[in-house]
């Protein structure tokens, strides 16, 4: 060999050597611990129970043996079967790959090893390049060389795509199946397994039939590894998957979360709050929580289905839009707390959290206030007789005849059945006679908070509120006229505990007692044998008060009810405001579509609490009277019980 | 004779026996280089930067903690998590729930100033606090809610209380007729005067065992303030005592109580009142006894 040639070999050398070094030297740092993501403290949300909310992290650590054996199999049959021997690369993997792809021309066959696909997940992005793929082979190499096979399959566990915005089999578990990774069968852990090569594709919430099919394929190979039998194979297909979309063990608050998370950022800063590991203690009960998600699912399913709709999960993603929606928010009167909060049927297809932003006509939900400023008034009484007929009412040169729901009137019955059928006419009478100025300073007083106009046909719920303000103002009535702001963050607490915000309860009076108590009087008959009379028929038999509310057209659905212990509010209808009409034409009323969420829901999260009948304050008696002369019924005619003030 | 088989076997298939040797070596030195190359990457691993997805969430975790110290920082100076208070009935609603708040002094006094004038007042009287505030022994307060009442308790550093306020506290019996000083009219005592507000307040500051010797009837100093009438401290020693009048009404009138309080505590009970009467001519400390 010439000289020339050993110097140029010899620079070649040099030059690789460098090349090589400083390619090393530019490739990323490993830190002590592989799951060093997931190991600052994250920002957690607390429930009234001191039962965590949700963790404001998309990871969840768990240790290896805190991990069902079967799921660890399945990934290592299904990733990397030779996991277990090789150095962090693998050599017939690699050969396959290079193979497949200078065949196809591409680099869609990577060949990658579970330690590769750690690395690429640690560091790297997505991109397909050959230098890429180099990076992610020397920092595996370095993986293998620092940490154990268990450490890197543990990290590597925690660290995949589940798809649904979930990385790590433990929330994976969680969000799925509302197990842990640790009781995870073989079926699950085979389903489950199969998701991270293609997350989209595999997601068994958008994909079901595609995920058994992948489900089936990490079987076979389980099977073809000698990891499980043909029997146990058949027996995992058989098996019937119970997926969770209400997941009890992270919370189904999504809405709530949102509202949690969109106040801290304002105060402390969206940083504090995502990485800052802040302990945000509130007001939400996650059994009332959970109730309030399943009576919402539940009663929309029925709307949907008499809609003409198909269910709505199996509905794809463009064609859940055109679903009709629903806000549940229920408070504790007594403490001025929020227990439960649902914005809508499914934050991740429409996050709007309809308890606080959607301002929506109420209809007949706002009735209630009408009786309650002109009951504010001692002269007038619950058992005082007005006539359902016809009305005529000039309004700016035309007349205004405000129809009955049934297109029927009456004739003469007290303001209590009144209410309870929900006559329109009457309560135009009565607001007329009270006068719009009067009925809106005494809705603001119970807590609307929306504009609200001067006018007659406010007295039909002709503006815009909330379910969050209906509830409130109804929950000043239920309180017996002591106003609670209502809130839902207790304390924001510093991962040190340094407490940051906290909330102290503020409540005033603003109505008498009496006048509250005639109003839940009269509310009560609602349920009792009025329009929210579906209530009781759904079994609901605890003392309750509440109000039917349907806007024109069928464009909102509402029921805002309470007992003594609680108040909640139910909205049903369209983003966009589509009447809300059956397959036979029949619109939805509140008492069809919004009062079965709410029964369901009052149901369940009261069936264990003893019975409490709303207090009756001194100065109230109770008296029986004919409904249409409101005086002492005749034998063998009509009667209701009606409470009234004591004559002094 | 298997010998000789064998040795054909092998030559026979010497080139697969080749191949898999070269195999086996070429696996071998992969496995080798693949170390080789992990010990290298693992040793150079303290040199290379803290890039990738990795040190990213890492760099937005410090980030996250950071802002939650300046949080923290910027609220030392707010005893009130809840938002500022800003008049004595959201105070009034804090304390009902809380129970209890201690505020240092430069905290009341930024609540002080926060409140309306009438509100602020009804805690704790201008005049008084001006008297705290004029003396470096006010430290802290505390404010105290219970059975709908609010009561106030101005400490000094050993948290000792230097007076008590109570904002709803209801109005004083109205005491008609007045009662006039029989202190100010005994020559005496001329130049000896001390208002009972200073005087209990100075008497507040001295430590526990002090009050005992200015004052040895602790159900004496029970007496409301409104109840005090005038103090005055003799100006001279008598039997190594001095000498303190306390005037205080009772019934219609106002009687005179005296006691013989210890020079040594009466010196720092002067102390503490010339403080509080910053601006006034001091009093001064009771001259020794002279033989007759």
């Amino acid at each position: 060999m010439s000289r020339g040639v050993k110097i140029a070999l010899a620079v070649l050398a040099a030059l690789i050597l460098l090349v090589g070094l400083s390619m090393t030297l530019s490739l990323p740092r490993l830190p002590e611990d592989l799951n060093q993501i997931a190991l600052n403290t994250p920002t957690v949300i607390y429930g009234d129970d001191g039962g965590v909310i949700k963790t404001l992290a998309n990871r969840e650590v768990v240790p290896l043996h805190q991990v069902a054996p079967v799921f660890l199999q399945a990934t290592v049959t299904l990733e990397d079967a030779g996991f277990y021997r090789h150095h962090g690369f693998s050599k017939k993997g690699f050969v396959r790959a290079v193979v497949y792809n200078l065949l196809h021309g591409t680099l869609r066959q990577g060949g990658s090893t579970i330690t590769q696909q750690l690395a690429k997940n640690l560091f790297f992005g997505f991109d397909r390049t050959w230098l890429r793929k180099i990076q992610e082979v020397l920092v595996a190499l370095q993986i293998e060389q620092q940490f154990s096979k268990e450490k890197i399959l543990e990290a590597y566990v925690n660290q995949i795509d589940f798809g649904s915005g979930v990385y790590g089999v433990e929330l994976a578990s969680q969000t799925y199946f509302a197990k842990h990774a640790a009781d995870l069968t073989l079926a699950e852990a085979s389903l489950l397994a199969g998701i991270p090569r293609w997350p989209p594709r595999y997601n068994p919430f958008s994909n079901e039939k595609v995920a058994r099919e992948r489900q089936s394929f990490v079987l076979s190979r389980m099977v073809q590894n000698g990891d499980i039998t043909r029997q146990e194979m058949e027996e995992a297909q058989r098996a019937v998957l119970v997926f969770s979309r209400i997941n009890p063990l992270q919370g189904n608050a999504e809405y709530f979360v949102q509202l949690v998370k969109d106040d801290a950022r304002q105060k402390f800063g969206a940083d504090a709050v995502n990485y800052g590991g802040l302990r945000i203690y509130t007001t939400l009960n996650s059994r009332l929580q959970y109730e309030a998600s399943r009576a919402v699912a539940e009663g929309l399913a029925q709307v949907d289905a008499w809609l003409g709709l198909p269910p709505y999960q199996e509905a794809r993603w463009d064609q859940k839009g055109d679903y009709p929606q629903a806000a549940l928010i229920c408070l504790d009167p007594r403490l001025g707390t929020v227990k439960a909060l649902v914005g809508g049927r499914d934050f991740r297809r429409a996050p709007l959290n309809r308890v606080m932003a959607a301002k929506r006509h109420p209809g007949s939900a706002f009735k209630p206030f009408v009786y309650f400023a002109a009951l504010e008034n001692p002269q007038v009484s619950p058992a005082d007789v007005y006539v359902d007929d016809e009305l005529a009412i000039p309004v700016g040169g035309k007349i205004w005849s405000p129809d009955n729901f049934d297109h029927r009137f009456r004739g003469p019955m007290i303001l209590k059945e009144a209410l309870a059928h929900s006559i329109n006419v009457i309560t135009v009478k009565l607001m007329e006679q009270v006068t719009p100025p009067v009925v809106v300073k005494a809705a603001y007083r119970l807590g609307l908070q929306s504009e609200l106009p001067e006018n007659l046909s406010l007295a039909l719920g002709a503006a815009d509120v909330s379910p969050f303000e209906m509830a409130g103002a109804y929950a000043t009535i239920a309180n017996f006229g002591t106003r609670h702001r209502y809130y839902y963050l207790m304390e924001i607490r510093s991962a040190s505990n340094e407490l940051l915000q906290e909330t102290i309860p503020k409540s005033r009076c603003v109505a008498d007692s009496q006048t509250c108590y005639l109003l839940i009087d009269m509310l009560r008959a609602v349920i009792q044998h009025g329009t929210a009379a579906s209530v009781r028929r759904m079994g609901f038999t605890r003392p309750a008060a509440g109000k039917t509310g349907t806007s024109s057209d069928f464009r909102d659905a509402w029921f805002v009810g309470f007992t003594p212990e609680l108040v909640a509010a139910v909205w049903v209808g369209y983003d966009d405001n589509r009447p809300l009409r059956a397959t036979n034409n029949s619109g939805l009323t509140g008492d069809r579509a919004a009062a079965p969420i709410w029964t369901l829901f009052m149901q369940r999260v009261l069936a264990d609490a003893p019975i409490s009948e709303f207090p009756r304050p001194s100065g109230i008696t109770l008296e029986t009277v004919d409904p249409r002369t409101g005086s002492g019924p005749m034998p063998g005619e009509a009667s209701v019980e009606v409470a009234i003030r004591e004559k002094k | 004779m298997i010998k000789e088989k064998l040795k054909k076997w092998i030559l026979a298939y010497k080139w697969v026996w080749l191949a898999v040797a070269v195999m086996a070596a070429a696996e071998a030195l992969f496995d080798v280089a693949e170390i080789l190359v992990g010990q290298v990457m693992k040793g150079t691993n303290a040199l290379r930067p803290k890039t990738g997805r990795l040190w990213l969430e890492e760099e937005k975790d410090l980030a996250g903690q950071q802002q939650v110290l300046l949080i923290v920082d910027s609220l030392s100076n707010n005893p009130f998590r809840s938002g500022p208070l800003n008049s004595l009935e959201e105070l009034t609603a804090y304390l009902h729930y809380k129970n209890f708040l201690r505020l240092q002094r430069e905290d009341f006094l930024s609540l002080y100033q926060a409140l309306p004038d009438s509100d602020a007042r009804r805690l704790v009287d201008a005049q008084a606090l001006a008297a705290l505030m004029s003396s470096s022994a006010w430290q802290s307060v505390n404010l105290i809610s219970s059975d709908g009442q609010m009561t106030l308790i101005f400490n000094d550093s050993n948290n000792q209380p230097l007076l008590v306020t109570q904002p709803f506290a209801p109005p004083p019996p109205e005491v008609e007729p007045s009662v006039t000083s029989q202190l100010q009219q005994d020559g005496r005592f001329s130049g000896r005067l001390v208002e009972p507000a200073h005087f209990l307040a100075a008497y507040q500051r001295l430590p526990r065992r002090l009050q005992l010797q200015v004052i040895n009837d602790p159900a004496f100093m029970e007496k409301k303030a409104e109840e005090w009438v005038m103090v005055a401290i003799a100006a001279s020693l008598r039997s190594g005592s001095v000498t303190l009048a306390c005037e205080v009404r009772e019934e219609q009138s106002s009687v005179i109580h005296t006691f013989q309080a210890s020079e040594l505590a009466i010196g720092y009970l002067i102390q503490e009142i010339n403080v509080l009467r910053r601006g006034a001519e001091p009093l001064a400390l009771p001259s020794k006894e002279t033989t007759p």
